[in-house]
């Protein structure tokens, strides 16, 4: 495996950020009755080689975002406005072609039900091989060569072997491993990936994880990971985004976010997970529910829910406050942050 | 009028958007037709007149006069009824009967009964309904049938046995669907509750398989349709003198090239618009009551 | 004296529910063919588990997927019949019941599922699937309509939904929504033991401690006994007394979650603890 990174070279680390989301904004309806506006004013960086995470519940907006940067935004949906930067090239303004050599070659997605990312009739090392195929030029020995080598990289025992096996032969963690080779195949500079894991036994999380710490750390990828398990991401991420309600709400190192949350969003969530601490008495829970698309407040839109709430929250939106110090990034949208 | 224009888009959404509302506009038209058969033909379909022979289609015979001097247009009226009674009664033989067989194969499944009533509609259905139709005419013949004091014309025979034909199609459909339904969690919470399995499939699984029936119901009306058209077009249907599109078309294969072209086109536009109408209906009904389709859940 | 004596009734007290030596098998269906070519192979979800349910207390069944815990709770409720072993219920013996006995047992032992979308049928607003629920259970003796919307206005409060929710249809409430409305059907039928397979899976971390602390509360109002199935150590650890961890049918530990998950004797018990993320703590797997 070494000879992939060797034949291809580690991917030298760039001034300006390999992705960069300005200001996009995803529409639910065409019509200006039931517009529903589902991610709202998201600005997000990403460089070459880091891993971010990028947090939320149902709702959040967090999966659609990352649909929008590969351009696989559900029927209904639509970027309505922003810039998504990538390589220096707006991908909201390509041309479907363009971006369709884009997708596989440059940047890749991995899914959280892996068996219906995989085609069921044809075996898997075939599927690999012809992602190879569509994007480089590349010879039918040396082909299967690095197929091979691909799933030796994502930690499947018996290359040679299970590239002959089907997708429904394999158990889920093979498959999403099977997923991963898939997406790494042409050395994407990012790799997204959303809620990898969620439908995983614990065990075999934490075999993925290390995966795919193992991948971006050998190849230099740079991951956007997608989750709605903090602690998860706590233990994988350089940064986070946190999203409520399809706006980043708060953001920064994962050390300064997690230790000194800003946003009370973030410190109740962080509250509400369950941890083998022994402690007795109610779980800690956020009350209400995140509202609907299409029914936001003005303001802010957790001021419903928040412990933390003053009368002006829910009728001004709340200014953006950033750490100080610079270079820590530590952002947090809301009134109270300080 | 911002009301009407409300109203108006609410119905068109309700059929599953602009096509399937037109296809329902003309399926309510034909049902008019249909039912006011007395009240709107201008004339008795079965008036002869050796002197009105195959006139053109003008003031006094829109759509002209056949080669017995009977008006078209009241034919053509007249005729709908044999198309849809035919159509409709066939259609609701196979629900009655092909819905509750699903049913049972798909609540009751993995044993002997679920593969004995799957292996007979299949059985059944491997032969496509229309040879099965003209074959089952041929045996029982074409004159009216009587058992003890009850006569069954040849139209009700053909009804009754298009009706049988469709049984295997509806069955699978509810088995599809049935199969489903049983293993959510909501009927194990019945059975939980100590309710029996017949009430429960009845109560409880049924209305949730009655979506892709309603939609292949439409799409049978139109077969149902062409089948009662192509019968007595090879006179093993509804018999002369009683209109029919079908039995219409077939007198009108002698006068297809001397130039009596409203003897053809008229029943035969007649047929060709009611099972376009009964298909975007029921293509817009699939979009609209598929769960799984965007536009069912965006009307939510 | 008086920490003493409640601790000695429940030892005293007879357990709830009893397994002993419960298997359930599922035969790998053979094509035509294979009939007669390869021999028949079984394969055990549950091989041989043998339990005591304690009254009164919250029990935690937890494991991966495919351990058997599932399979496990739909045995305790009847909905399964296992393939051998027997089943008490109060020191009776319900694995074969008669017909008439059945349905007592029925009200008895309820169950609260996973999947929130398919555990209440779609076409029926609340108010009839709980109105069903409360006629089912008096099915023999009849009830009135006003005493069967009086009680439902109190399930209702029970589990803390506002009766106005009680004309609505499934798909207009929010996943926690449909939880509750499961956990009152499943407490209108009066039961004194309740399954809950895996009932916060599918809910959002901020929403999952609503219906973990309601069934906290049912347990210390109602004396509800509970059986908690899931696979998030860290909730079964919080209310239940006493837990069992499943691994491909068998069960290989149990006893208090402090000994069992605070000092693991069996080694899947110490990969599972390990295999939790952990957060900033866990950062060293990594760097």
């Amino acid at each position: 495996m070494s000879d992939v990174v060797a034949a291809i070279g580690p991917i030298a680390p760039r001034p300006e950020p390999l992705l960069r989301v300005d200001g996009l904004w995803v529409t639910f309806g065409a019509r200006p009755e039931n517009k529903r506006d589902a991610v709202r004013n998201v600005d997000l960086r990403v460089e070459s080689g880091e891993v971010i995470g990028l947090v939320g519940e149902s709702g959040s907006g967090k999966s659609l975002t990352a649909l929008a940067v590969m351009q696989l935004l559900p029927p209904g949906a639509r970027a309505t406005s922003g810039r998504i930067m990538f390589d220096g090239i707006d991908l909201l303004a390509l041309k479907r072609r363009a971006m369709n050599e884009r997708r596989g070659r440059d940047i890749a997605m991995i899914f959280q039900d892996p068996l219906t990312a995989l085609n069921p009739t044809i075996p898997i090392g075939r599927q690999i091989y012809d992602c190879i195929r569509t994007h480089d030029d590349i010879g039918r020995q040396a082909g299967i060569a690095r197929v091979e080598e691909l799933l030796e990289l994502v930690g499947i025992p018996h290359p040679h072997e299970r590239a002959r096996a089907y997708a429904h032969e394999l158990s889920g963690g093979m498959r999403q491993r099977v997923m991963t080779a898939l997406a790494i195949a042409c050395r994407p500079k990012l790799l997204i990936a959303d809620e990898p894991t969620t439908a995983l036994d614990v065990t075999v999380q934490a075999q993925i994880m290390k995966m795919l710490d193992r991948i971006r750390r050998e190849l230099g990828i740079a991951v956007l990971f997608i989750s709605h398990n903090l602690d998860l991401v706590s233990e994988i991420c350089d940064r986070t985004y946190v999203m409520y309600a399809g706006s980043i709400v708060e953001s920064g190192a994962v050390e300064t976010l997690f230790d000194a949350p800003r946003h009370p969003y973030t410190r109740q969530l962080l509250r509400c997970i369950p941890r083998l601490d022994w402690t007795v008495g109610p779980m800690s829970t956020i009350p209400g529910l995140p509202p609907r698309l299409g029914t936001l407040p003005p303001g802010c839109p957790f001021a419903p829910r928040c412990e933390a709430a003053e009368p002006r929250c829910s009728d001004e939106k709340p200014p953006i406050w950033r750490e100080p110090a610079s270079g820590s990034g530590h952002m947090a949208v809301c009134w109270r942050a300080a | 009028m911002r009301r009407l224009l409300d109203r108006s888009r609410r119905m068109v959404a309700y059929c599953g958007g602009p096509a399937g509302f037109f296809g329902a506009c003309i399926v309510v038209l034909l049902l008019v037709m249909t039912l006011g058969a007395p009240l709107i033909a201008p004339q008795d379909p079965l008036a002869v007149s050796i002197v009105d022979q195959l006139q053109d289609p003008g003031n006094s015979h829109w759509f002209g006069t056949d080669q017995s001097g009977r008006d078209v247009l009241s034919r053509v009226i007249w005729g709908s009824r044999a198309s849809l009674i035919v159509s409709g009664c066939a259609v609701v033989i196979g629900v009655i009967c092909g819905v509750p067989i699903g049913l049972v194969a798909g609540f009751f499944r993995g044993g002997w009964l679920e593969q004995t009533i799957m292996r007979v509609l299949e059985a059944v259905s491997a032969i496509p309904i229309l040879i099965w139709a003209i074959a089952l005419v041929g045996i029982f013949g074409v004159k009216d049938a009587h058992i003890g004091p009850v006569t069954i014309s040849n139209a009700t025979k053909l009804l009754i046995m298009l009706g049988l034909l469709y049984i295997p199609t509806l069955a699978r459909l509810t088995y599809t669907s049935a199969l489903g339904e049983s293993q959510a969690n909501y009927v194990a919470a019945r059975r939980l509750q100590g309710v029996s399995g017949v009430r429960i499939m009845f109560s409880d699984v049924l209305p949730n398989c009655l979506s892709p029936v309603i939609v292949q119901a439409t799409l049978l009306l139109a077969i149902g349709i062409i089948i009662e058209a192509a019968i007595s077009f090879v006179g093993l249907g509804v018999q002369p003198p009683t209109p029919s599109w079908g039995n219409m078309l077939a007198s009108a294969r002698d006068y297809l090239l001397s130039g009596e072209w409203w003897l053809s086109v008229f029943p035969g536009a007649a047929i060709s618009i009611t099972v376009v109408a009964f298909n975007l209906l029921g293509d817009g009904l699939r979009d609209r009551l598929d769960p799984r389709h965007a536009s069912a859940q965006m009307t939510r | 004296m008086n920490a003493i004596a409640p601790a000695l009734a429940a030892i005293k007290a007879p357990p709830l529910c009893e397994l002993h030596d419960i298997r359930k098998e599922y035969v790998l269906r053979r094509g035509l063919l294979e009939r007669f070519t390869r021999p028949e192979r079984r394969v055990a979800a549950v091989d041989g588990v043998s339990l005591a349910i304690p009254q009164g207390r919250i029990f935690g069944l937890v494991g991966e997927s495919g351990c058997g815990k599932s399979t496990l709770g739909q045995i305790m409720v009847r909905l399964i019949e296992p393939t051998s072993g027997t089943l008490l219920y109060r020191g009776n013996d319900v694995s074969r019941l008669p017909p008439e006995e059945r349905h007592s047992f029925r009200h008895r032992v309820q169950m609260v599922f996973q999947d929130t979308s398919s555990s209440l049928n779609p076409r029926k607003r609340i108010r009839r699937a709980l109105g069903e629920a409360i006629r089912a259970r008096e099915v023999s003796n009849g009830i009135k309509t006003p005493v069967v919307q009086a009680e439902m206005t109190e399930l209702m409060r029970q589990v803390g939904l506002d009766v106005a929710l009680l004309g609505r249809f499934p798909h207009e409430l929010s996943g926690g929504q449909r939880q509750r409305i499961g956990i009152a059907r499943a407490l209108a039928m009066k039961p004194e033991l309740l399954i809950a397979d895996e009932p916060v899976s599918s809910l959002d971390v901020s929403l999952q401690g609503q219906i973990i602390n309601l069934l906290q509360d049912l347990n210390d109002r109602l004396n509800l006994t509970i059986v908690l199935v899931s696979h998030d150590l860290a909730v079964v650890a919080r209310i239940c007394a006493e837990i069992a961890v499943m691994k491909e049918g068998k069960i290989v530990e149990q006893g208090p979650p402090r000994t069992v998950l605070g000092a693991p004797s069996h080694a899947y018990t110490r990969t599972l603890l390990s295999s939790i993320p952990r957060g900033l703590v866990g950062r060293s797997r990594y760097r």
